[in-house]
């Protein structure tokens, strides 16, 4: 199943909290609202709905939510990079991104062990 | 006010120009990589600029130019044209629209996903990490990304080859130049638009190989990080798609070139004479074309 695309906003908060661990709507608010020049309402909802898409666990401290990442960054990375080469496979090749290497498709072994004798011929050739 | 025969024609021109591009196509490869893929991209967009030119020209006219030269008038724009060149621009912009549609929908999520993950990823001397074992590095409309599992895997050494291939990516804009083919290949027969499209794709990749060649002085270099990079493709421990075909084409294309010695870049007197070839070719068509399409229209009644 594909990961829900995330607006920048809830990108931001995400990033926020990855590097924070944790925090409640005032924390949040504080540490990229304010700058952004967005409501502690407009934060609270953003943070509301990322724990209804399932991105964060919240726990009521006091009067307040605590939020928490439900998944790390690395895990996030990884579904979506996963995502991302789904993509490709239906139709996108280099469209949207160009890879090092081509990621849909693999050189069998005869392939790398030929070209592996290449480079070594050519190094032994320089020498 | 639309323009069905700038449709039509742009249809014609592309059939025409994916058979002319089978018979240059040899020729064309040998071309140096940054060469071709300029030449490639005037290919692909030659139809869609000449059809939209044409219409252009007939909707700029004060006076209908085609009527005015009393030549053609199926081709004028300004008068409506008939119900069987309407008919036929309808059916064909029903053929093409839908995948044209699905195209760029499926574009829209896949950038918006890229999006995703480099608004996630922390930048790291100019390039955006990406947390993830899959040994990733890619190029985007701006910025490049690397995977930490290739930081991991992949020899010091040869780093510098692959940041230098993904900045040549960036620089020489190739996803936008890829997009761009994509878009105006629509009017392309479907097998001569995936092999105008493949060897753009491969144009662009020896271009950036080229680059990271000179930039870090040793084109064996360059093809060693490529190899290692698509070992570590091959591993279970990488993007595990749903199924990866063992074709490999571009990559040992890509080998085999940086192994051989560069290409001479030549000189412009020579990609001149090309050029002009290429001009005295298309006039030599003209008139054959001209009464082609002139038989064409009396025949589908569009006069």
């Amino acid at each position: 199943m594909r990961m829900p695309l995330l607006g920048e906003l809830e990108l931001a908060v995400m990033d926020w909290l990855w590097t924070q661990g944790q925090g409640d709507v005032k924390a949040v608010h504080d540490g990229i609202g304010v700058a952004r020049g967005i409501t502690s309402n407009t934060v609270q909802s953003t943070l509301k709905r990322l724990h209804e898409k399932g991105f964060l666990l919240r726990e009521k401290v006091s009067h307040a939510f605590e939020y928490a990442p439900a998944l790390s960054r690395a895990a996030f990375h990884q579904q979506v990079l996963g995502d991302v080469v789904e993509g490709l496979l239906e139709g996108q090749p280099e469209a949207v991104l160009a890879a090092f290497v081509d990621l849909t498709a693999r050189a069998g072994p005869e392939h790398l062990a030929r070209l592996e004798q290449m480079v070594a011929a050519r190094r032994g050739d320089q020498r | 006010m639309t323009a069905p025969n700038a449709v039509l024609m742009a249809a014609a021109l592309a059939v025409g120009l994916g058979w002319l591009y089978a018979g240059l196509r040899p020729r064309v490869l040998r071309l140096a990589p940054a060469r071709r893929a300029r030449l490639l991209l005037l290919l692909a967009a030659l139809p869609a600029g000449l059809g939209a030119l044409h219409a252009a020209v007939c909707l700029a006219s004060v006076a209908c130019f085609f009527h005015r030269h009393g030549a053609l008038p199926a081709l004028c724009e300004l008068h409506p044209a008939s119900a069987a060149s309407w008919i036929l621009t309808g059916l064909l912009l029903v053929a093409l629209g839908g995948p044209l549609v699905r195209t760029l929908r499926r574009e829209g999520t896949s950038r918006r996903r890229l999006r995703q993950l480099s608004g996630s990823a922390r930048l790291v001397e100019g390039a955006r990490l990406v947390e993830s074992d899959a040994p990733f590095a890619a190029a985007t409309d701006r910025e490049i990304l690397l995977s930490s599992g290739l930081l991991r895997h992949i020899s010091p050494t040869l780093m510098p080859a692959v940041v230098a291939h993904e900045r040549a990516h960036v620089r020489r804009r190739d996803p936008t130049r890829m997009r761009w083919a994509m878009r105006l290949t629509t009017l392309w027969l479907p097998r001569a638009r995936r092999v105008l499209l493949a060897d753009l794709e491969l144009a662009c990749e020896q271009a950036c190989d080229e680059h990271a060649a000179e930039v870090v002085g040793d084109r064996v270099l360059v093809a060693q990080a490529l190899m290692a990079v698509e070992r570590l493709l091959g591993h279970p421990v990488a993007l595990q798609p749903a199924a990866q075909p063992f074709h490999g084409g571009c990559f040992v294309a890509r080998v085999e070139a940086l192994l051989d010695p560069p290409r001479p870049a030549g000189s412009l007197w020579v990609e001149g004479g090309q050029a002009l070839s290429v001009l005295a070719l298309a006039l030599a068509l003209t008139d054959p074309l001209h009464h082609l399409t002139e038989a064409l229209v009396a025949a589908l009644g569009l006069v």
